[in-house]
C-alpha cells in the first residue's frame, strides 16, 4: 500500500526485517502490522485477494480461491484456516481456542498500520493480542 | 469517545424503536413469501431499457434489486439506477459491493441515497475485479462484507459513522439517526460449507435483516444448508431469500458453471435442459419446481429472480408457483 510515513527509528527497522523473516517464510505474511493469525487458525487472511477477514467469500469451490480457479488453482485462504484450525492442537487451551475464534467477527483493518511490526503494536498498545485496534490512550 | 457514549443513550430512547422502513422491510416483519427481482443497469448512457424491465416486474416484486457492477463488468453505477427507479416508483434494493468503494464512498453514497429516498440496502464482497472486464484494475476492498454491515448498522442504530462520529452536520445542529433496511449475501453452496452456517451467523450478529442467497440449482446441499441454519436458531434472527434463476436454455448454465465464481449446478439440471424440446418452458419448469421446494422448506422467507435480462419470465414464474395468491 504505502510506506508508513512517519520516520522510523534504526531499532524499528530492524525489529520489522527480524519479524518479517519470520513471518513471511511461514505464512506468507502481508506486515498489516494487525495480527489475525490467531484467530485464524494460523493462516493469514491477508493472503485472500480480497483481504477478508471474516470468513471466505462466495467464490470458494472445491477449496480453490475464484481468482486462481482456473490458473494456479490456488487453495482459498478461509478454506485452509477452517480445516488448519480444527486440526491444530490446543483446542481446550483458554488463549487458544482455534475453531471457537474463527467465529469472532475481526474489526475493520487500520491501513495506517500496514507495513509496521504486530509485536511492535502488541507491545506499544496499539493492538490486541487478536490484532483488534485499541482505542488511542487519553493524553493529558 | 463522549461521542459514542451519547450515541449508547440514543438507542434505549423508545422513539427510535419504529414500525417497517420500507415496504420489503414490512413484508418480511409480517412472514410473507416475499419476492424481489433483480435488474441489471444498461451499459449505455441511457435508462430508457430499464423501463421495460420495470414495467414487467413491477407488479410482482416487493423491491427490485439493482446490482452495481455485477461480475465487476462497467455499467452505470448502482447508485443512479436506485435513484432513477425511485422516481418511478419502484422499491429499489441497492446492492453495496466492498470492490469498488472505501469507506468513505460507502458510507456517502449511502447517506446519498437515502437522502433520495432508498430505504434496502444489501451488502456484498463481490465478484473480484480481475474475473471483470477490466482486469487489469486495482480492487479497492477496505473492509469487508461483514464489517460493512456492521458499520451500517451502527449507523442505523447508534446514528453513528465508521469512526464513531455522530451523524449531524455540525455539533449544535441535530443528530440523524437513519432507518433502513439492512441485507447480505449467503452463498451455501460455496465451500467449506459448514462454515458457511458460521459466517451466515457472523452476519446475523453483524445487524443484517435478511440475506439473499446464490442462484439455487443443488436443491439437496441447500435443504442440508438450511436444516443447519434452523439447528441453530438462525432463521428466526435473519430471513433467508433463495435464489432462483429461471434460464432460457443450458448454454448460460454451462457458462455458468464453468466461470462464475461459486455457482454450483448439479449435471442433472443441464442434463434435462439440454434434452428438452421446448428449452424455455423446461427452464420455466425448473425454476417452478425449485420455488416450490423452496416453499416448503423451514426457514425460508422468499425468493430472489435472477432473470438474465429475461424479466418477462417473473410474473410467469411467480403465477406458475402460486405466490401471486399468497399475500
Amino acid at each position: 500500500m504505502f510506506f508508513n510515513i512517519k520516520a522510523k527509528g534504526l531499532g524499528d527497522r530492524l525489529w520489522f526485517l527480524w519479524e518479517r523473516s519470520i513471518k513471511v517464510p511461514l505464512f506468507g505474511c502481508s506486515m498489516c502490522g494487525q495480527c489475525v493469525l490467531r484467530s485464524t487458525g494460523l493462516v493469514c487472511p491477508m493472503g485472500c485477494p480480497k483481504q477478508l477477514r471474516n470468513g471466505p467469500c462466495g467464490g470458494c469451490l472445491d477449496g480453490l480461491c475464484e481468482v486462481y480457479r482456473h490458473t494456479t488453482k490456488r487453495p482459498c485462504a478461509w478454506y485452509q484456516a477452517v480445516t488448519r484450525a480444527q486440526r491444530l492442537p490446543g483446542q481446550q487451551a483458554k488463549s487458544l481456542r482455534w475453531t471457537e475464534k474463527l467465529h469472532q467477527i475481526n474489526p475493520k483493518v487500520d491501513w495506517r498500520l500496514w507495513n509496521s511490526s504486530s509485536w511492535l503494536n502488541i507491545m506499544r498498545k496499539l493492538i490486541d493480542w487478536d490484532g483488534h485496534p485499541l482505542p488511542p490512550r487519553e493524553t493529558k | 469517545m463522549a461521542d459514542v457514549q451519547e450515541a449508547e443513550q440514543e438507542v434505549t430512547d423508545p422513539a427510535s424503536a419504529a414500525g417497517p422502513v420500507s415496504k420489503l422491510d414490512a413484508a418480511l416483519k409480517a412472514g410473507e413469501f416475499v419476492v424481489s427481482v433483480e435488474v441489471v443497469p444498461p451499459r449505455i448512457p441511457s435508462f430508457a431499457a430499464l423501463d421495460k424491465v420495470v414495467e414487467a416486474i413491477e407488479s410482482v416484486a416487493v423491491g427490485v434489486n439493482v446490482t452495481d457492477f455485477a461480475g465487476a463488468n462497467v455499467r452505470i453505477s448502482g447508485a443512479m439506477v436506485c435513484k432513477y427507479l425511485l422516481e418511478k416508483g419502484v422499491e429499489p434494493i441497492f446492492q453495496m459491493t466492498c470492490r469498488d468503494r472505501n469507506r468513505l464512498a460507502m458510507q456517502g453514497d449511502l447517506l446519498g441515497l437515502l437522502a433520495q429516498g432508498l430505504r434496502n440496502v444489501f451488502c456484498v464482497s463481490g465478484d473480484y475485479i480481475s474475473l471483470g472486464d477490466h482486469p487489469e484494475a486495482k480492487a479497492v476492498y477496505d473492509i469487508d462484507s461483514v464489517n460493512l454491515i456492521k458499520m451500517y448498522n451502527d449507523m442505523r442504530t447508534k446514528g453513528v459513522f465508521a469512526n464513531g462520529d455522530l451523524i449531524r452536520e455540525t455539533p449544535k445542529t441535530e443528530h440523524v439517526i437513519p432507518k433502513f433496511c439492512l441485507g447480505g449475501a449467503c452463498n451455501p453452496f460455496a465451500d467449506p460449507f459448514e462454515f458457511r452456517v458460521d459466517r451466515l451467523a457472523k452476519k446475523a450478529a453483524a445487524g443484517a435483516d435478511f440475506v439473499q442467497t446464490q442462484c439455487i440449482f443443488d436443491l439437496d446441499r441447500f435443504e442440508r444448508f438450511m436444516k443447519l441454519v434452523c439447528e441453530r436458531g438462525l432463521h428466526k434472527q435473519i430471513k433467508i431469500i433463495g435464489g432462483v434463476m429461471p434460464c432460457k436454455s443450458h448454454r448460460p448454465l454451462l457458462y455458468m458453471r464453468d466461470n462464475v465464481p461459486g455457482v454450483r449446478i448439479p449435471d442433472e439440471v443441464i442434463k434435462r435442459l439440454e434434452g428438452a424440446e421446448d428449452k424455455k418452458a423446461e427452464g420455466v419448469n425448473i425454476a417452478v419446481e425449485t420455488v416450490q421446494r423452496l416453499r416448503n422448506m423451514e426457514g425460508v422467507a422468499g425468493i430472489h429472480i435472477m432473470t438474465l435480462s429475461w424479466e418477462e419470465v417473473a410474473p410467469i414464474l411467480v403465477e406458475r408457483a402460486g405466490l401471486d395468491k399468497l399475500n
